[in-house]
């Protein structure tokens, strides 16, 4: 919702639907998540 | 290195359009922009005493990136989304806002958050530039709008305005930003007591096939495009003017600090040919009617993001012997140069970081675009290898954030000394042969960047080779004078004042007084946030102020993450005010980061988080961090819940 649906337009982010699709959405979330869980299990 | 030149620069003073001694009407404090004021109350032997007198807390958390003014006793500063704040400047009473409200959507547009940078003055009117393009007349005694007009008429381009609006005569000058994203950059001047346009000029050629623009820039149009090739017009090529304008009332000039192109790398925008006039370049234009007077262009064919935006200072000097009117400026690339105003001849220049051949570089160091400048010609001595031919992939300095960015340098005409934020940040660049547009993404031209390993020795040896240092800079001697080392980057404007002092704030929270002649630290305070723009300094009533408005913003704030100090933004952008014996005591507010809920494991696949770290790269790395590492101002996506609902 917030990457591709623009949910946080009324914050001046963007709203990429057009430019991303499902996949690479998923992508960027999954690499999101092991970057949290890299800090979590260095911290 | 130091390059050797004929001339020897002394005894240089202030110039232009002053403001009384007491107070700062403009950005730059007058038209000189030296930051350089002659009040001295506060002083090396004073600055002990010196204490917290009042503070003002905005509305909004985003961003702060204003130099506050102050006219006749009243403080005006700027918050994030152009929001203007009149206050009492002896006690921070509130005394009225202005709310252009700017439609928040507008920020997509904007690549370094809704920040904006501050405000003119003149005969009673205030002027805004908000983030949606309007040029707004506000009143200085009631907040009451007097007209407003819309400035971003320029063509279909992802423009915002983030910069202050420069008072010259009886015009007030405004440019815009978008060059990042794809725009094609002008200035405009309008009536200051109308808002009716004056005169407008382009930066970079437009699509032939339209014919002229009907512009004060049509004269040298022509010419310019010669040095343009390829279909550059297809992402606007650039050159936007987003930060400085310096007006030269002696000369009836202005002087325009002009942005990158439009894309970065020069293969896609332009063919690899040319030194496309006039990105990257000081130009200089009749102030009356916009025409073209000379330019010069610092980095001839740009290709890493290398503005001229950055404070363009003038001063009166003595040259050889004889009295020269010069102006100066540190830009992004890493050079300081002293310019004949008069002529735009180059008169001497400098490097402010270390910048080395190609062959005398460490192997697997990141490598200088040049080595040096040739005074004659005025053009840099290029490493051709930095220009990242073919398929090659190099790592360069300094590149985007600059080795000077927009953050306003200073000039104390009791010393000659020119104290520069200065740091020095690589980056890697490979031409990317697929390269497309994408609405509101980087246009880099760039293949993206991936993730960072996770690996934090590695991570701590990347954030240590990024420098930072305040630099007092000897104009006569093209060479530091002192240093004072930063551990982060991202540190804020300077102010210089006759008490021999220069004040900065780091990017480490901290607010310094500093010995300008010999660079001891003197006094210190902790803001927990940085003021961006620049210590403004004023006196009423015989007692002599010093203030800030402190809020983490800009691009560094929000790509830099690793070389940040990981501390939460504060709630609100602050001003706060200082005076010898202030004793108001600051009530410290919890920065920690927020904690961290990874969210279950989504794949495990190595080409997946590939893709991932790429595509982040390409798409959110410029808001929330490179390498999805935050600087902490927007939201930190692996410290956020929204992380399990994209």
């Amino acid at each position: 919702m917030v990457v591709k649906d623009g949910a946080l337009l009324a914050n001046g982010m963007p709203q990429f639907g057009a430019e991303l699709p499902d996949d690479d959405v998923e992508a960027i979330r999954a690499f999101v998540a092991d970057e949290a869980r890299f800090i979590a299990a260095t911290k | 290195m130091k390059l050797r030149n004929a001339f020897i620069i002394a005894a240089l003073a202030l110039t232009g359009a002053s403001a009384p001694d007491e107070h700062w009407t403009s950005y730059g404090r007058d038209a000189s922009e030296q930051r350089f004021s002659p009040l001295d109350q506060i002083n090396v032997d004073t600055v002990a005493q010196l204490g917290l007198a009042w503070r003002f807390d905005m509305r909004d958390g985003r961003g702060v990136e204003a130099t506050p003014l102050e006219v006749d006793g009243v403080l005006y500063v700027t918050s994030a989304w152009s929001v203007v704040y009149a206050l009492d400047a002896t006690n921070g009473k509130p005394l009225w806002e202005f709310d252009p409200a700017v439609d928040r959507a507008v920020g997509a547009r904007a690549c370094c958050d809704a920040v904006n940078r501050g405000l003119a003055y003149r005969d009673g009117r205030i002027f805004v530039a908000a983030l949606d393009g309007r040029l707004i007349a506000v009143d200085a005694k009631t907040g009451t709008q007097i007209w407003a007009t819309q400035t971003l008429d320029g063509g279909n381009w992802p423009y915002v305005i983030t910069g202050a609006p420069r008072v010259a005569g009886k015009l007030v000058l405004i440019g815009n930003s978008g060059a990042d994203l794809g725009a094609r950059g002008y200035v405009t001047a309008y009536d200051t007591d109308t808002g009716k346009l004056a005169w407008r000029f382009f930066t970079v050629p437009g699509n032939p096939a339209n014919g002229p623009d009907h512009a004060a820039s049509d004269l040298i149009m022509a010419k310019v495009a010669e040095t343009w090739a390829g279909e550059w017009w297809k992402q606007g090529g650039g050159g936007t003017v987003w930060d400085s304008i310096t007006y030269d009332a002696a000369l009836g000039q202005v002087y325009i600090g002009v942005g990158n192109g439009s894309p970065w790398n020069r293969q896609v925008r332009s063919a690899d040919k040319g030194d496309n006039w006039f990105l990257a370049s000081i130009v200089a234009l009749d102030a009356r009617t916009g025409e073209y007077r000379w330019h010069y262009q610092a980095t001839p064919g740009d290709t890493w993001d290398a503005t001229a935006t950055q404070s363009i200072i003038l001063a009166d000097a003595t040259v050889a012997g004889k009295p020269r009117k010069v102006l100066m400026q540190a830009p992004k690339n890493g050079f300081f140069y002293v310019i004949d105003r008069r002529t735009g001849k180059l008169l001497s220049a400098g490097n402010i970081v270390p910048m080395a051949r190609t062959a005398d570089t460490p192997k697997g160091a990141p490598i200088s675009w040049a080595y040096g400048i040739d005074i004659k010609t005025g053009r840099p001595l290029e490493n051709p290898e930095a220009r990242y031919p073919g398929n090659t992939r190099v790592m360069v300095h300094p590149t985007g954030m600059g080795a000077h960015s927009w953050q306003p340098m200073a000039y104390s005409p009791k010393t000659n000394f020119a104290f520069i934020p200065a740091q020095d940040y690589a980056a890697t660049f490979q031409a990317d042969p697929q390269y497309q547009p994408i609405p509101n993404a980087r246009a880099s031209g760039l293949m993206p960047g991936g993730g960072i390993p996770q690996d934090n020795a590695l991570r701590s040896a990347i954030a240590k080779s990024v420098h930072a240092k305040l630099i007092a800079w000897d104009v006569a001697a093209q060479k530091a004078a002192w240093t004072l080392d930063y551990a982060f980057a991202g540190n804020g404007g300077v102010l210089a004042t006759n008490g021999n002092l220069v004040f900065q704030s780091g990017a480490d929270g901290i607010f310094r007084a500093i010995n300008a002649v010999t660079g001891k630290l003197m006094w210190t305070f902790d803001a927990q946030a940085t003021a961006m723009g620049g210590p403004i300094t004023y006196r009423i009533g015989g007692t002599q102020y010093i203030a800030i408005a402190i809020g983490n913003g800009g691009a560094h704030w929000l790509a830099g993450g690793l070389s940040s100090p990981q501390r939460k933004a504060l709630p609100t952008g602050r001003v706060l005010v200082f005076k010898l014996g202030g004793s108001l005591v600051y009530d410290r507010t919890d920065t920690a980061p927020d904690p961290v809920n990874p969210p279950e494991p989504v794949t495990s696949d190595k080409a997946v988080l590939g893709r991932g770290a790429e595509k982040y790269g390409v798409f959110c790395a410029a808001c929330h961090g490179f390498g999805g590492i935050s600087g902490q101002v927007l939201p930190d996506l692996r410290r956020s819940p929204v992380a399990g609902d994209a």
